[in-house]
């Protein structure tokens, strides 16, 4: 009987540490556990029993630090997850506040942009900058040299009067005396494109000398 | 006379075409010569009763067809008619077959007679293709009434392609990109049309499959792609592009491939048109201040000028004959049409009303269609290759403009 007690408390802990994972102190599994071969039978028993029970409450008491180091670990690395987490949304929402600010000061400075880049008129049949229109053009380049990088686009338009396909070809020569004037003063090539629309998109739908003098320009669009 | 002109006919029906000169077809080409009286009378049905929404639209179909060529002036009184172009129909509830016959009066003598079938919808194109023919007796050269027009129209809002046929019935859009879509031109055998268009954000030229809606970009260089104009044998385009610096004209072939540059010259070169024998390209430049037309052979060696009158002339085509040249003269503020020969002699001015612009000429090279403003709202207009007989077809109320005429259907 005592020998199925000495071979179940053996049993349990030598699981016991098995289970908790660690074997810092390589216990022999019989080590600690089997009573003095000499002991008298009788006083084995009582002996061994009060091992037994001694040994069991150690043993419960390892079982109990095991668990109690496991629940540390785990809460521990729960905490840490939580922090990681925390600090990427933290970082996701100081970059999207960055991107929101960015583009706000990029509406700003299109909103600024498209009131300040005005449109250049041109005379009848021509695509030849005249004094106010090399003016404008000057104010232009002034404010992309010092105040916008973005793309910009220059729409070459004619009034209604000439010949459609003529009209594009000559847009296009409008559009480009802008640009090329806006190269010669250091606006970067990079930074311009031209199109025409020839007679197509009118600024005015009118047939007066005014509505024509008005359609004949050259506009500054913002490449988005 | 008359039995001369009825041993000429009777000649034709015996022998088969083209084994006699070309002087024994009549040759009536300006009001003032000799016309053939023609009476149409209205259609009969073979059974049953009269449509006479059939027999007025069949009618109608031949009054317009053969009265615009010029050599036909038709008369209500069929006993003073030359000619008498009879109609018989039957009806069925899916499809309608005609029997159309030319009859030489006083004789009775048939000189042409034809059968078509078609669906109660296409019942129009069975009378465009016997006025077809009846050209082709009368004169030895087949009509255009079976062509397409193929025009600019902003009736959806912006400037889209449409199909019509010749006389504006029938319309059906061809385009539906939203953008701006401008200049189109038909392949020598009508399935195919090039245009410029905004779609892609720039003036980009597109080939068109009329059958299958299939669309290639075929330039899409930097700057104008624009004014495409299909080789006569159909396999290349000249057009304007100003990816070298500023507008020169280009070939390429019809799938996009570079072939050449035509022109080199600081100036605005562009809307080039081809001789029918494609040996010779007239063309737009202002290289001498403003838009003048001149001459170049087809490799852009030997340009010389063609217009020498007028400040501002432009929008050339040339005739499918290669006798003469159509094209805009602007007068103020306002546009004419003019024709000319391609050595530049004979400049006549053939509109006189209104705004008139952007000539191009019936396959057959008989009839002119044009855009005009005289009306109003930009419409398209057809006249004969003298000016006369100016009478419009378009039937939409919106803009319609850039009128170009396909190759029999």
């Amino acid at each position: 009987m005592s020998n199925f007690l000495f071979k179940g408390f053996v049993a349990i802990a030598f699981s016991s540490m098995l289970i908790s994972g660690c074997a810092k102190d390589q216990v022999k599994p019989d080590e600690g556990v089997a009573p003095a071969a000499s002991a008298s039978k009788s006083a084995d028993n009582q002996a061994s029993a009060q091992k037994t029970s001694a040994d069991q409450a150690a043993a419960d008491r390892a079982a109990a630090e095991k668990a109690a180091a496991e629940k540390a670990a785990a809460e521990k690395a729960a905490a840490e997850k939580a922090a990681a987490e925390k600090a990427a949304a933290d970082r996701a929402a100081a970059e999207k506040a960055a991107a929101d600010r960015a583009a706000a000061e990029k509406a700003a400075a299109d909103k600024a942009a498209e009131s300040a880049l005005k449109m250049v008129n041109f005379d009848y049949d021509s695509y030849v900058l005249t004094k106010p229109a090399r003016d404008v053009l000057y104010n232009n380049a002034d404010f992309l040299l010092k105040k916008y990088k973005g793309k910009v686009k220059i729409e070459g338009h004619c009034d209604e009067r000439g010949s459609d396909e003529y009209n594009l070809a000559l847009g296009e020569k409008r559009a480009k005396a802008a640009m090329d004037y806006l190269s010669t003063l250091g606006v970067p090539a990079e930074q311009l494109s031209i199109i025409s629309y020839g007679k197509e998109r009118p600024l005015d739908a009118g047939h007066t000398e005014e509505s024509w003098a008005k359609n004949r320009r050259a506009e500054f669009v913002l490449v988005k | 006379m008359r039995f001369a002109f009825v041993a000429v006919l009777l000649f034709f029906l015996v022998c088969p075409a083209g084994t006699y000169s070309q002087e024994e077809f009549l040759r009536v080409t300006a009001p003032g010569n000799r016309q053939l009286k023609m009476a149409i009378l209205p259609p009969v049905p073979l059974s049953g009763e009269q449509n006479p929404k059939i027999a007025a639209e069949i009618a109608d179909i031949f009054k317009l067809d053969l009265g615009i060529t010029g050599i036909i002036s038709l008369t209500d009184v069929p006993a003073d008619a030359d000619i008498i172009l009879k109609t018989t129909y039957r009806l069925s509830a899916a499809s309608i077959t005609f029997e159309y016959r030319l009859t030489e009066l006083p004789s009775g003598k048939e000189l042409l007679a034809k059968r078509y079938s078609s669906s109660i919808q296409d019942l129009r194109k069975t009378a465009h293709t016997f006025s077809d023919e009846v050209l082709y007796a009368l004169t030895g050269e087949r009509g255009p009434f079976t062509g397409k027009i193929a025009y600019v129209s902003t009736a959806s809002g912006n400037k889209e392609l449409y199909l019509m046929d010749w006389d504006g019935h029938n319309s059906q859009k061809i385009t539906s990109n939203g953008s701006i879509n401008l200049n189109p031109d038909f392949s020598p055998s009508g399935k195919e049309l090039i245009f410029t268009s905004y779609k892609k954000q720039n003036p980009d030229l597109y080939r068109r499959e009329l059958f299958t809606g299939t669309e290639a970009r075929i330039s899409s260089a930097p700057g104008i792609n624009i004014t495409g104009a299909f080789s006569p044998e159909g396999n290349r385009v000249a057009l304007a592009m100003s990816k070298d610096g500023n507008s020169e004209i280009y070939l390429i072939n019809k799938g996009g491939k570079p072939l050449s540059r035509l022109t080199n010259n600081p100036a605005i070169d562009l809307s080039p048109t081809w001789s029918p024998d494609g040996k010779f390209i007239a063309f737009v430049s202002d290289r001498l201040g403003r838009p003048q037309i001149f001459v170049m052979r087809f490799d852009g060696s030997d340009i010389r000028r063609l217009t020498t009158a007028g400040s501002y002339n432009v929008t050339p085509r040339w005739s499918p004959k290669g006798d003469k040249i159509a094209y805009s003269r602007q007068y103020g503020n306002n546009f004419h049409i003019h024709i000319i020969n391609p050595d530049g002699s004979d400049d006549k001015q053939i509109t006189f009303e209104g705004n008139n612009e952007h000539p191009r000429w019936s396959p057959d090279g008989r009839l002119i269609v044009f855009s005009s403003k005289r009306a109003g709202t930009e419409s398209i207009y057809v006249m004969r290759a003298d000016g006369s007989g100016q009478t419009k077809v378009s039937r939409g109320r919106s803009s319609d403009s850039h009128p170009t005429w396909s190759p029999r259907w």
